[in-house]
């Protein structure tokens, strides 16, 4: 690089930094673009695609070939903030071991077969399946990181046209319980709130969820917002004391699965403080519990005599969190408005849903909600889990839009829309991830597809899991996997096809705060690969071709993504949801729009549920203009009022006993993500951390002698993993953590967590399970 | 030759010293952004892998540093795989 070109570049850098620090504003991005001005690189705007944040990005392109990448100063959120793992995505897209060509299991070695052949194999392997076991014989597992338009075409397939409800994807081990949270407390699923409450808080509750690491921008707007907000405080709820809890005013600590209790207990100091608003209460809520299977209303009396059992004393006794702990927390959630966001922590739980319902409680009887800086607010881990796969209905029991399967009414409409042979979407969910692995074992499901997701590493229980999709056996199921890498589960499989990556096919995302962004292609996939959209598309070809499928069902209908995105929107009108607003045009000119958004002159939705932001109050069948400004109504629940629930507060699925003492807990680190299968292709991250490693608290590491680097294998009812010793005070006693990137036999972490799942939301617990260690 | 940029957020009490000590670390040149609380950070290094192991290890644990997020970097010289 000669000196000129240098200098250019180490400006370019500097203004970029300079636009960040400015907070994104319209001019110093307008002088960034010019001082950044190179003819001899392209730069257009896109999106992060890790996690749920969904961070604007500029790709600096040369022909086929991305040479740089910034953050975007003029995304209304993110505001040109990104985290390393975005910044390594040129590096991550390029990497050598992209899968180029689909490959085919013969003689149990994989040999490269053309395109044709081996989309006919898969067509043809599923209709014999269909034809001969019935719809019900074959599945399809997506992903929370496939585009919106890849997920409604394979719900679209399946659900519509094949006429099976066996759709599933991994968004179901990560929010399931936050969507089960959101839908039995307010009647439909996502967040109500949106970042920007970030700014607006005087107190934000961190619940589960280690921000610091794993949603970088985040964690760095609320340190923000507390440095411009000295009055803010943070209360962090988190069994382990991760970079986060180093902003905390309070640290809630409990014993892994059992912070139910807390939750309960800071409401019953709301409500003995006097701290509750009885006004928003007596409007806006109703107070139910579950007996006998049935819900029944109990009323605000019958929620106060619930919560007498969990004084601040008593909760200290079942969660080992000091009761003036619980009191100085629930003193400052008082201190509204209030932000809670929670990820993983609360999630992954056989209570999961529970655990979402009691922080809905806390925002409920205080009233911080549907305000500025007032919101219970989840985040997903991937960048369309909420856009992809919530919204489109891409799991067993829904349908696009807050649909149910189970409801007539929404499957006549979504059969009507595609087109279907009514009476093709059955009225019965379908399997759930843990049941549909099930029933590959047992050759139930003959012929499954995989698309942008790595079960073979990402599940729970791994074992089994990987016995179902690879161990040769009689009749074994046909396994499809698309994907851009070699990963767990391609090895697995019986035919591999190559996937373009991001920044290679375009599609719509849509993240955490309800906004829908657009990732545009600028470059060509390698080799041969090609988009999930345009694989699937082709199968559904190849469906009608083979008598599967009605004829004309999806074949000629949709060339692209475009046209795909036209007919979502329509599957939109009319719901709350309504994003006809959201046209094609506009998300490629716009930074992204929140929904609701029903018309293109609509700005999009800041908050939810509220008279003046949105739209649902004002047209349609949830119209109320008896609502003076900024009143909330919760249209979507029933009676207009939002669910207290009283849910008991029981532990985990498998407590510690005397043979598994320890309690093993998963997650992630900055530099890396999920099963790593992108961020291990960067050597700069995977060097960051080359190997896993299991964080134990000194005083456990030293009642059983061991120290920092030693090899401990950790085991449990159902695997064991080898992994080194990091002794660091961050897990509580009796517990430890292990983070889940890495995919060598010794470090799959998951073949020693538990499958149990929540009843309700059917989300694996993989946040706490019984472990004991041996130093080896 | 790797060149990134990147904002530090730290603690405006101790920024004099926070910038000092940066200051300090080869291949790294700090300069203002007219914020209190954050510095501009400019990190040359002869691979990216050297310019990330100077930002998050010896950025990131600059005392007075809160965290560091880089925003720019540029690979262009550096081969690619494909």
């Amino acid at each position: 690089m000669d000196n000129d070109r240098r200098d250019f570049i180490k400006a370019s850098a500097m203004a970029s930094v300079a636009a960040v620090a400015a907070g994104g504003s319209a001019a110093v991005a307008e002088e960034l673009n010019e001082s950044t001005q190179d003819n001899s690189v392209q730069w257009t705007k896109s999106v992060c695609r890790f996690c749920g944040t969904g961070c604007g990005v500029m790709i600096g392109h040369k022909g086929d070939q991305i040479v740089a990448m910034r953050g975007d100063p003029e995304h209304p959120t993110t505001k040109g903030l990104v985290c390393a793992k975005s910044l390594f995505l040129p590096k991550i897209v390029h990497s050598k071991d992209r899968l180029k060509t689909p490959m085919l299991r013969k003689d149990g070695k994989f040999v490269p077969i053309e395109w044709d052949e081996a989309m006919d194999l898969m067509a043809d392997k599923f209709a014999k399946a269909i034809k001969k076991h019935g719809p019900d014989s074959v599945a399809y597992y997506g992903s929370g990181q496939a585009m919106t338009e890849e997920s409604y075409l394979c719900n679209r397939l399946f659900k519509g046209g094949i006429g099976t409800n066996n759709v599933e994807g991994n968004p179901r081990l990560c929010m399931a319980s936050a969507v089960g949270g959101y839908v039995t407390t307010f009647g439909k699923d996502e967040p109500m709130g949106c970042y920007e409450d970030i700014w607006h808080a005087n107190t934000i509750f961190l619940v589960g969820s280690n921000a610091a690491e794993c949603h970088p921008v985040i964690f760095d707007q609320i340190l923000a917002a507390k440095q411009a907000n000295r009055r803010l405080n943070i209360i962090v709820l988190d069994p382990r004391k991760s970079p986060t809890v180093s902003i905390a005013r309070v640290h809630l600590d409990p014993i892994p699965g059992y912070d139910l209790a807390v939750l309960h207990s800071m409401a019953y100091c709301l409500i003995r403080d006097g701290n509750h608003d009885e006004a928003f209460i007596n409007k806006n809520c109703q107070f139910k519990v579950m007996e006998e299977g049935k819900a029944v209303k109990v009323g605000f009396a019958g929620y106060k005599k619930f919560l007498e059992a969990f004084t601040p004393e008593r909760a200290e006794m079942q969660t080992g969190v000091a009761a003036e702990k619980i009191e100085e927390a629930a003193r400052l959630f008082a201190f509204g408005p209030t932000m809670s966001i929670w990820t993983m922590g609360l999630n992954q739980r056989i209570r999961g849903v529970w655990a979402n319902n009691l922080m809905h409680n806390l925002h409920l009887i205080t009233g911080n909600i549907g305000k500025p800086g007032a919101t219970p607010f989840s985040m997903t881990g991937q960048p369309n889990a909420c856009g992809g796969v919530r919204d489109t209905g891409t799991l067993c029991h829904i349908l696009p839009y807050g649909r149910s399967v189970k409801k007539e009414a929404d499957r006549k409409e979504m059969e009507k829309l595609w087109g279907s042979k009514p009476g093709t979407i059955p009225s019965k969910p379908g399997l759930h991830t843990v049941a549909m692995f099930e029933a590959l074992a047992e050759n139930k499901i003959k012929a499954m597809v995989m698309l942008t997701t790595n079960p073979g590493q990402s599940m729970p229980n791994l074992h089994p899991v990987r016995d179902a999709i690879g161990k040769p056996r009689k009749d074994k199921p046909f396994i499809v996997v698309l994907d851009s890498y070699p990963t767990r589960t391609t090895e697995l499989a019986d035919l591999v096809l190559p996937a373009a990556m991001w920044s290679e096919k375009t599609g719509v995302i849509g993240m955490s705060e309800r906004r829908y962004q657009i990732h545009p292609q600028v470059k060509s996939p390698p080799g041969q690969a090609r988009s999930d959209f345009d694989i699937m598309l082709d199968f559904a070809g190849r469906l009608e071709d083979k008598g599967v499928v009605k004829k004309g069902y999806i074949k000629g209908k949709f060339a692209n993504t475009d046209d795909m995105w036209e007919e979502i929107c329509l599957a939109s009108k009319g719901t709350p949801y309504d994003f006809m607003g959201i046209t094609r045009a506009r998300l490629h000119k716009e930074r992204g729009v929140r929904w609701p958004c029903p018309t293109e002159d609509h700005p999009g939705t800041a908050r939810r549920f509220v008279k003046g932001d949105d739209p649902n109050l004002d047209s349609g069948k949830y119209a109320d203009h008896t609502l003076a400004q900024g009143e909330i109504k919760f249209f979507s629940a029933p009676d207009n009022r939002a669910i207290v629930w009283l849910r008991p507060a029981l532990g985990p699925a498998e407590p510690v006993d005397e043979e598994y003492p320890i309690i093993l807990s998963t997650g992630r680190v900055l530099e890396h993500w999920h099963t790593g299968t992108m961020t291990m292709k960067a050597e700069e991250l995977k060097r960051a951390y080359p190997h896993c490693f299991v964080e134990i608290n000194p005083k456990d590491a030293r009642e059983m002698s061991i120290r920092s680097g030693d090899m401990i294998k950790i085991t449990s009812r159902r695997g064991q993993a080898k992994i080194r010793a990091r002794v660091v005070d961050m897990p509580r006693p009796g517990m430890v953590f292990v983070p889940m990137h890495w995919e060598d036999k010794d470090s799959l972490i998951n073949f020693v967590c538990t499958d149990a799942f929540d009843p309700g939301s059917k989300q694996p617990e993989f946040k706490m399970c019984a472990v004991k260690l041996e130093k080896i | 030759m790797a060149i990134v940029g990147a904002f530090a957020r730290i603690e405006s009490n101790i920024a004099s010293s926070c910038q000092s000590a940066l200051e300090e670390i080869a291949g790294v040149s700090i300069f203002d952004i007219k914020d209190p609380d954050k510095l501009g950070v400019l990190v040359e290094a002869e691979s990216l892998n050297q310019a990330h192991s100077t930002i998050t290890t010896t950025i990131r644990n600059t005392p007075g540093v809160l965290g560091v997020w880089p925003v720019y970097v540029n690979t262009e010289d550096e081969p690619v795989h494909d």
